[in-house]
């Protein structure tokens, strides 16, 4: 018996190792094997938009694909699956296509590893005589870096430290003699929108040319204080037009002026409207609407100035407004909106850091120590996500918004009606927003109204669609201010004959795209770039778009309600298994 | 499969008779469904991915060898076990009724916090294909680790001895799909902790699943481990008849 356990030992390990392996085996062929995969969520985010069929069955000649990565023994572990699942996205790419998208795959740090080792051998033999000095040729890193892919510093942990590797992982598209298009630091957190960034690339590459979008206004001229210092100006819209450059606009920037007219051949106006217009500068806009440049425009009716109260209780703040005094309603109610001229607020807001200053004695000495306090305003407008049209696609995926000192639009139904234009609402603000009068330099008053007084979900941004009315048609153009006033009577009408279809997407915030917010608020880039979308490219791309992974926000609950969900969510199913017990065990006695 | 269904109704039941069941039910939701509500108003969103996350760590740690500690071990400490292996049943029934018992114990717990769901609906919209996800992910890595419990069980008569050996194994599947540990192993070992992330460790897979995809790979991964740990325990039983 006792022999018998010992070989049954030796024959269960050895059986126990082989099972091991067995199943170990099978695991790394199945995984190294695509058999496809299910996508549950409600977006079909992981799964291929019946839109890019679409749009891969316009490509005239086979697209490549080389995906730049190193391999995974490089990698942090974080990043282990980036290839195989950005491999798996090419793949479906391919097949979508039906061939005509082709991918490979090249790892940089191999080839590095290997001209290393070339170049010591190279080395040797030159010092032992064996052999004269090969020609030189540039490294693999040169030639990459030349295309745009570089490696780029990921944290990595060795042994009992955290480290920096240096890793490449890019994606180059390449397409009949056109330049190539370069994905750069293709990561991890980035995959959601992978399928984006590569479709629309290709869109654009299949494009006879890069699509040109204007943006007003230009980059701030040095004025004359500036100009002794070297300083440049700051530019609040730089990061705005760098965002529609880098998504492969070509963006030419326009003062709308005399001397800095509004280029040619644009397809879409991006305006961005903080200061008054001249009226020669309505006009070029009316004349752009009229002959189908799609045009976006964000107007900003007030700037605010939070300070603390001077005679107020501690810690509180009050608001100044300070109008901007735009004057873009005399165009765009021909066009069925204007911007409301009140000022506007919502029971929904957001927090802003707002410096403050205290004197501190030390001593016999005394510091001003500034510090920053979190302060909610209702003109600070937070639009959330049961405000936003989700089934708009310009609006598709933003689940909040931060509508800075933004001001709600009004729709002249008669005018839509008359044109036949069709509006459609992007967002709104919540069913407690309000407006007061500006009362010039006093503090506004941030009081709630009465109940009853509240304004039910106001538009905040809308697209509209159809033949707009100009304002200026059959009429000479004015003057620009460096002419005189008055119109060009000597000059011909330029807007005349019918209007052409076109497309108007409004904001009544302009501050939303600013430098400072777009830095901070992701949402607020992708409805820059779905605007622009839209407008420029077609619904097509924008549909593929809706893939990005969002948040999904639940809606403001109140203390009570809290307390609610957590009980029943903590302690409901807890009592519930008491309850069984002592069920079960009464029943056990009852027997 | 009447044999299976026998050892099945005696062993779920014998979860129930216990006080331990309920203990173990009610910790179960209070802690995960706890740590998932301390933190759910202040982030605010209608998800379940603070829940999931966490769950490879809960259960591997605690939960499933809580469950699965008194499956083969109790036997062998009542001495019930060479009375069971007599009878006329194949040791493989005997192992996949229990099995199943300690599975369908561990979704009636699971159950239990289907609660969370039914509040995103109320407060939310929540995407329920992660939700599915996630519960599906749950169910596999339950019935993984609940394999390698029965397996680790088998080994020992004593039931705290056989919950912390399944706690360290399992937590070692755990860990290592974790991003770290693995960098760490790779850092002493080039190419053993890759090894391990790509093809050992559970938390990869059960993250894919979790967010709403259900890759047939993961699924070979779970069903493979799964079946391995449960034909060792059927093959081990088998060599106690000597």
């Amino acid at each position: 018996m006792k022999n018998l356990r010992k070989l049954f030992i030796r024959t269960f390990l050895i059986g126990s190792a082989l099972l091991v392996g067995i199943a170990l085996l099978v695991i790394m062929v199945f995984d190294n094997l695509n058999l496809g995969r299910f996508d549950l969520t409600a977006e079909q985010v992981y799964k291929l938009s019946p839109s890019v069929e679409k749009i891969l069955s316009r490509l005239e000649a086979p697209i490549e694909i080389t995906y730049y990565v190193s391999s995974s023994e490089k990698m942090p572990t974080k990043w282990k699956n980036l290839e195989r699942d950005v491999i798996d996205k090419l793949e479906e790419l391919k097949l979508a296509s039906k061939g005509r998208v082709t991918y490979k795959v090249f790892d940089p740090s191999a080839e590095e590893e290997r001209e290393a080792f070339e170049e010591r051998r190279a080395k040797e033999k030159e010092e032992k005589g064996e052999a004269a000095k090969p020609v030189q040729r540039k490294r693999i890193a040169e030639r990459l870096a030349e295309k745009g892919v570089v490696p780029f510093g990921v944290q990595s942990a060795e042994r009992d430290e955290f480290a920096v590797k240096r890793i490449y992982s890019s994606l180059v598209l390449s397409y009949l003699d056109r330049k190539e298009d370069v994905i750069e630091e293709v990561r991890p957190e980035m995959f959601g929108s992978l399928e984006y960034e590569i479709v629309s690339r290709i869109f654009k590459l299949i494009a006879t040319k890069r699509p040109k979008v204007g943006f007003f206004p230009s980059q701030p001229e040095y004025p004359e204080q500036y100009r002794q210092f070297q300083q440049a100006p700051p530019d609040p819209y730089n990061m705005a037009v760098e965002l529609l450059r880098n998504a492969g606009y070509d963006v030419v920037r326009t003062n709308i002026t005399k001397d800095d007219t509004i280029p040619g051949g644009i397809q879409t106006m991006v305006l961005m409207v903080d200061e008054p217009l001249t009226e020669r500068q309505l006009y070029e806009i009316d004349r752009l609407v009229h002959k189908g440049v799609r045009l976006v425009l964000a107007g900003q009716m007030y700037n605010y100035q939070i300070y603390p109260s001077r005679g107020g209780a501690p810690g509180s703040f009050d608001v100044q407004a300070m109008p901007t005094r735009i004057n873009i309603n005399g165009l765009v109610k021909n066009y069925g909106f204007e911007i409301d001229s009140k000022i506007f607020m919502d029971r929904s807001a957001a927090f802003v850091q707002v410096p403050t200053y205290r004197t501190r004695r030390m001593g016999i000495f005394q510091i001003q120590e500034q510090r920053y306090e979190p302060v909610s305003k209702p003109v600070i407008i937070k639009v959330n996500q049961e405000n936003i049209n989700d089934r708009v696609s310009v609006a598709n995926k933003i689940t909040e918004l931060f509508y800075m000192y933004g001001t709600k639009l009004n729709l002249f139904d008669e005018i839509l009606k008359k044109d036949n234009l069709k509006a459609t609402v992007l967002f709104t603000s919540s069913n407690h927003s309000w407006t007061t009068e500006s009362l010039g330099y006093r503090p506004v008053d941030t009081s709630e109204p009465a109940s009853g007084d509240f304004l039910r979900r106001q538009p905040l941004g809308v697209l509209i669609e159809g033949t707009f009315s100009s304002r200026y048609a059959e009429q000479p153009p004015p003057k620009w201010p460096s002419e005189g006033s008055g119109v060009d009577s000597s000059a011909a009408p330029l807007i005349t004959g019918p209007g052409t279809p076109n497309k108007i997407i409004a904001y009544g915030c302009s501050n939303m795209f600013k430098d400072d917010v777009l830095r901070a608020v992701d949402s607020h880039k992708a409805l820059l770039l779905n605007s622009v979308d839209a407008l420029t490219l077609g619904d097509e791309l924008i549909h593929i778009r809706a893939k990005n992974i969002e948040a999904r926000r639940i809606k403001e609950t109140s203390a009570f309600g809290k307390s609610l969900a957590k009980f029943f969510v903590v302690w409901f199913p807890a009592l519930g298994f008491v309850a069984l017990g002592v069920f079960l065990t009464m029943r056990r006695k009852m027997k | 499969m009447r044999d299976v269904w026998i050892i099945f109704k005696r062993e779920f039941a014998a979860y129930f008779y216990s006080p331990i069941a309920y203990v173990f039910s009610i910790i179960f939701i209070i802690l995960n469904c706890g740590l998932y509500m301390f933190h759910f108003f202040f982030f605010g969103n209608a998800d379940m991915r603070a829940f999931f996350s966490a769950l490879p760590v809960t259960l591997a740690l605690i939960f499933i060898p809580a469950i699965s500690m008194r499956l083969w071990s109790e036997e062998k400490k009542l001495g019930t076990i060479e009375l069971l292996l007599t009878l006329p049943m194949k040791a493989e029934h005997v192992v996949l009724g229990k099995y199943l018992a300690g599975l369908a114990f561990y979704l009636v717990a699971l159950a239990g916090t289907l609660a969370i769901p039914i509040m995103l609906l109320f407060l939310g919209k929540p995407d329920f294909g992660p939700i599915i996800g996630g519960y599906f992910g749950s169910v596999l890595l339950g019935a993984f680790y609940l394999a390698i419990g029965i397996f680790i069980s088998g080994f020992f008569a004593d039931q705290i001895v056989s919950l912390i050996i399944t706690s360290l194994v399992c937590g070692f599947f755990a860990l290592i799909g974790w991003q770290y540990v693995p960098m760490v192993i790779d850092g002493w070992l080039p190419g053993l902790g890759d090894f391990l992330y790509s093809y050992v460790g559970v938390t990869r897979h059960f993250n894919d699943i979790a967010r709403g995809v259900i890759d047939i790979r993961s699924i070979v991964y779970f069903l493979s481990l799964s079946a391995l740990f449960i034909v060792l325990n059927i093959k081990y039983l088998d060599g106690r008849k000597y």
